[in-house]
């Protein structure tokens, strides 16, 4: 079955193109730094709480699925996805009770996939959080 | 297919590793997991990332169950993550002996595409 994307609305106004600053992981939190393309000194940060299963994959090896559907770029959420197929069918079928969600997110230097069932919180970072940051 | 062998890249080789972070600068990683009987941390960078993949070890159930040898680190060079790979990149990649490497710890199991230049050491937790 082919996947199905639709757009995943923000609640926070967004340049056009964000770039890949960072990511880490601890315990089951992610969090994800974006760069604007435009002012590198505008930092997103993008903060799941909890996830099921992230994937990373550098841009160019999506060529297949950045072909094969128009709706699998920028922010992207789908509940009918082959990645959500084989991590529900690796549990046993046991996290089909839950409400998990393929969250994308297509930048400029890569694709982020977050499987979860909690939302992600978006912020700016403030400009003091940037010079710590950086530093 | 995923036709995992023993990886031993470090010595002496980790037992009943639990994860601490990860942190992605965009193509290179660095793992840190620890031992539950020893205060010491296994590092590993991994240079050149194609993909990754972190997933709960519950949401690998079946993995685990179904192939007791795939503990600890492993990596193949046949696996259904490296045909997916393959797939999508539309063999891009084809001549650059990419591996898929394996991190099954106690709390999720994290695979990565890469190829070889990765390091791997213990250090002492302060």
């Amino acid at each position: 079955m082919k996947d199905k994307y639709e757009k995943w609305a923000i609640d926070l106004s967004l340049p056009q193109d964000l770039f890949f600053y960072k990511m880490y992981v601890e315990y089951s939190e992610i969090v994800i730094l974006l760069k604007n393309l435009v002012d590198h000194t505008q930092i997103l940060e993008i903060k799941f709480e909890y996830f099921v299963s992230y994937k990373v994959t550098i841009d160019l090896a999506l060529m297949k699925m950045v072909n094969e559907n128009d709706d699998f770029r920028g922010f992207a959420r789908s509940t009918c996805s082959a990645y959500l197929d084989s991590v529900i069918e690796g549990s046993y079928n046991i996290l089909e009770r839950k409400n998990i969600e393929h969250f994308v997110i297509y930048n400029l230097e890569n694709a982020i996939e977050v499987l979860s069932d909690e939302p992600a919180t978006f912020r700016w970072l403030s400009k003091e959080e940037v010079k710590t940051l950086v530093s | 297919m995923n036709n995992f062998i023993k990886w031993d890249p470090v010595s002496p080789p980790p037992n009943d590793i639990y994860f601490v972070h990860l942190t992605d600068n965009g193509g290179n990683i660095e793992i840190h997991l620890a031992e539950m009987k020893d205060d010491r941390i296994l590092i590993l960078k991994f240079k050149g990332v194609m993909s990754y993949q972190v997933t709960d070890e519950g949401a690998r159930s079946r993995s685990l169950y179904e192939h007791p040898g795939y503990r600890g680190l492993v990596v193949s060079d046949n696996s259904n993550y490296l045909d997916w790979f393959r797939r999508e990149s539309q063999e891009m990649f084809s001549d650059w002996d990419l591996k898929h490497y394996s991190i099954v710890n106690v709390n999720n199991i994290i695979d990565i595409i890469s190829g070889n230049e990765i390091e791997v050491f213990w250090q002492a937790e302060f």
